[in-house]
């Protein structure tokens, strides 16, 4: 058996699950409600999922290593107070800074994640919850109440029609998607996540891995912080409350397994989108939320069995006969 | 000028000398056997080769010159390469990636070149005999195949020292000579090969050299010409082969039976078999490997489901569709993957000693740990278990001790049927036959023993009875004299008697 290859580079195969799924649940809600069918709604869509999108990949990246990143919700609401704030009064180069210091301190906190995971060999679940308390506390004392505000123009441009948010999160998924194919940092994760006793043995630098890995997840998960500060105009620390469950979600459903050198994150676009998705379905037919937050725990239930099912069959020792 | 030379090697450990002045060298285009009981300190060596462990005293010379190991990846860098029993593989990779981790081929800027990788090893598989497709998933392949990769992978990172340890434990006839094919080609190749194994026959197969250890200290090396299986045992243990096993059974008439199976048939791997196991007496099952005689024991355990037939036990008739309905009509098993289906690994040994019989200890559901110490204390100077307490790890075992404590915890329990598969592979010379004496001693005070072994000659030392099978069905029932060689192997490949 192999995993389908493309030019013998490795490419999972659950992918495609995610990806035909999808396709179904569009071609059937598309069917269904008349108001699905606008190019608003599809615009609203596209929007409300990019932040998803962006931040199932950072966690992606932390799944593939072995770990989990509990801190995400709280590193994207950081960079998305710092961003509303840190361009005041710099004139026309507060611009860059609206960019570089969120980014620059998503990868700090990131970093920070990876040292006390690697270093001192912490469970991860318990590092990132309490560094999720932290980094939030951060976020709170430079904005207790939702406010601030963001250049307009820039604002437009980041969240305001829906090409550059597709640009922002495909080119996201595609440049992450090449770091872990073609670099040899990139499979040093998967080899870490696959087996740490056995990468010690290699000789590869487990602390430097985590390290990198953390650290570019909390870059990648401000990156979504600052599109939320264009999108809603405005800052708000508590932006990033929702995403921290459902980026784990989005990361097994796009196929990346729980325990850790299995995945990628060409699935997470298919995957953030069917999620999302069921909401709008939802919504149009006019379903109370509280189905759509049953229907969401299903979905994911359902995903993580698919996706996860064939491994147990895996694990067993065949001998030739 | 010898490849590897090691003058003098001491290693000691806080209460325990492991190694005591150890010589050992080994030549480029060699195949060397290292041989001993488990404790022997051949692990120690190859650690200490291999950069793991520091020497307390002595040298180690490599292609003439002094050198000091002082890591794995010195070690590796030096061109010594180890394949161990736990393979270190990752599992959710490609065969081609796992070879060239850490020295993947590249391609401009750094960049992975995917295609050069699976030339590469295609190359590499393709000389080891290996048709297997470079993008396969090393969890997708069975462990035979997992082996020769282990081996491609150091030979990819430039070893010309190999280690094997304990490489043919767990495989078939066919692989073991498919791996012998490719380690006599790594000598035609000029590359050295030390190979350790408890399996006799194969080692006077295979090696140039045997060099036995015994407590520590080098007994003596004999080369491909002077060595025997005997010569090789008394080195090891101190005695000779026909002390290993116990006296047979000396009754003569034959004994009222425990347990009899009729017309048993299970899924597509057993057809139609008949036996009957009498008290006193040990019943073995042979034949060439995987002719159902597993798939037979374990549908008497419950694991598997019987098709068709009877099974009566002291003359009532069973069903065992469990092996909690096995347990509670009092037969007992000790399964064939000790590691994964035999102990829990991360729980004490007081903990799997205890498991089957924790009912039998308990008023009012609390356990009572007076009773349980004094039952430990027991069965550990019984078998003469080695731990330092019973609390300890069960995974720090060696092979033999974690065997101990399978067969003590069913002891306890003390079975009217005590079904054994492969019950001494991997385990060293001398537990061997603390196993057989135990065996022997369980049918005198009258439990019903059927056994499963590859090993002919332990079949043959032990067992009053041997049923050999083929194709699913019985095809021979010996006993006494007939039991020997010449008619196992004549009715293990199908010729009927």
């Amino acid at each position: 058996m192999r995993e389908y290859r493309w030019f013998d580079v490795p490419v999972n195969r659950k992918i495609l699950v995610a990806y035909l799924v999808l396709a179904g649940l569009y071609a059937i809600s598309a069917l269904i409600s008349p108001s699905f069918r606008t190019f608003v709604n599809f615009k609203h869509l596209l929007l409300q999922t990019t932040p998803l999108i962006i931040v199932g990949v950072a966690q992606s990246l932390v799944m593939l290593s072995g770990g989990v990143d509990l801190s995400v919700g709280a590193i994207m609401s950081l960079a998305n107070v710092v961003a509303v704030q840190s361009w005041k009064g710099m004139g026309n180069i507060g611009f860059i800074y609206l960019f570089l210091i969120p980014l620059g301190l998503g990868a700090l906190a990131g970093g920070i994640n990876g040292l006390l995971i690697g270093k001192r060999n912490l469970p991860p679940i318990i590092v990132t919850l309490a560094t999720s308390s932290i980094f939030w506390g951060f976020a709170l004392l430079l904005m207790p109440t939702p406010g601030g505000s963001m250049p307009p123009s820039l604002a437009l441009i980041l969240a305001g029609g829906s090409l550059v948010p597709t640009i922002i999160f495909c080119s996201l998924v595609f440049l992450v998607t090449f770091f872990l194919q073609f670099t040899e940092a990139g499979r040093g994760i998967y080899v870490v996540g696959s087996g740490e006793e056995v990468a010690r043995l290699l000789g590869i630098n487990i602390i430097r891995v985590k390290v990198y890995t953390y650290a570019l997840a909390g870059l990648i998960t401000s990156l979504a912080g600052i599109f939320m500060a264009a999108r809603m105009f405005s800052g708000d620390p508590m932006v990033g409350q929702p995403y921290v469950l459902d980026s784990m979600a989005v990361a097994v459903i796009g196929g990346t397994s729980v325990n850790g050198g299995e995945g990628g994150v060409l699935g997470v676009i298919g995957a953030a989108f069917i999620f999302n998705l069921l909401n709008n379905i939802l919504n149009m037919l006019g379903v109370s939320t509280f189905y759509q937050f049953v229907a969401k725990g299903i979905i994911v239930i359902a995903a993580v069995a698919i996706t996860q099912g064939s491994s147990l069959i895996k694990d067993q020792n065949k001998t030739l006969s | 000028m010898p490849l590897l030379q090691m003058l003098s090697i001491t290693k000691n450990f806080p209460g325990l000398r492991a190694l005591d002045q150890v010589d050992f060298s080994c030549e480029a285009g060699e195949i060397h056997c290292l041989v001993g009981e488990n404790g022997a300190g051949k692990s120690t060596l190859m650690k200490i080769i291999t950069g793991v462990y520091q020497p307390d005293g002595g040298e180690i010379w490599l292609r003439g010159e002094k050198v000091k190991i002082r890591g794995p990846v010195e070690a590796r860098r030096l061109g010594i390469g180890i394949v161990f029993q736990e393979m270190s593989l990752v599992p959710s990779l490609s065969v081609m990636e796992n070879i060239f981790v850490g020295i993947y081929p590249k391609a401009k800027m750094k960049l992975l070149d995917w295609q050069e990788m699976r030339k590469k090893t295609e190359s590499i598989l393709h000389e080891m005999g290996l048709s297997v497709d470079p993008r396969c998933l090393v969890q997708d392949l069975p462990l035979a195949e997992r082996q020769i990769i282990e081996i491609s992978k150091i030979l990819a990172q430039g070893a010309r020292l190999i280690i094997l340890d304990e490489p043919t434990a767990a495989l078939s006839h066919r692989e073991v000579e498919k791996l012998f094919e490719i380690i006599k080609k790594l000598k035609s190749q000029g590359k050295a090969v030390i190979f350790i194994s408890h399996r006799l026959k194969e080692i006077l197969e295979i090696a140039d050299l045997i060099t036995v250890l015994k407590d520590g200290k080098k007994v003596g090396t004999l080369s491909k010409d002077e060595a025997t299986e005997e010569k090789l045992i008394q080195m090891m243990v101190g005695r000779q082969f026909s002390d290993l096993f116990p006296p047979r059974y000396s009754g003569g008439c034959p004994e009222e039976v425990v347990l009899k199976v009729e017309n048993l048939s299970v899924g597509n791997s057993v057809h139609d078999v008949s036996f009957s196991v009498e008290k006193n007496k040990i019943l073995g099952i042979g034949g060439l490997e995987g002719q159902g005689q597993s798939d037979l024991l374990r549908a008497l355990f419950g694991i598997e489901k019987i098709k068709n037939g009877k099974v009566i036990l002291e003359g009532k008739e069973i069903f065992v569709r469990s092996p909690e309905e096995a347990k509670r009509n009092g037969i007992a098993m000790v399964p064939e993957d000790r590691q994964r289906e035999g102990v829990f690994l991360l729980r004490s040994v007081r903990e799997n000693l205890t498991i089957a019989t924790l009912e039998q200890r308990q008023t009012l559901s609390i356990i009572n740990i007076k009773e349980e110490n004094k039952e430990l204390q027991e069965i550990v100077k019984e078998l003469n278990i080695k731990v330092v307490n019973s609390d300890q790890e069960v995974s720090s075992l060696s092979g033999g001790n974690l065997q101990k404590v399978i067969i003590g915890r069913w002891l306890i329990a003390k079975p009217k049927v005590f079904i054994l598969l492969e019950p001494t592979r991997g385990v060293d010379v001398a537990t061997k036959s603390q196993i057989y004496f135990l065996l022997r001693r369980l049918a005198n005070e009258g439990v019903a023993i059927i056994m499963y072994s590859s090993d002919m000659m332990e079949l043959i030392g032990l067992c009053d009875q041997v049923l050999i099978m083929y194709e699913g069905r019985v095809v021979a029932l010996l006993e006494g004299e007939q039991i020997n060689e010449e008619s196992i192997m004549s009715a293990a490949v199908g010729r009927e008697r």
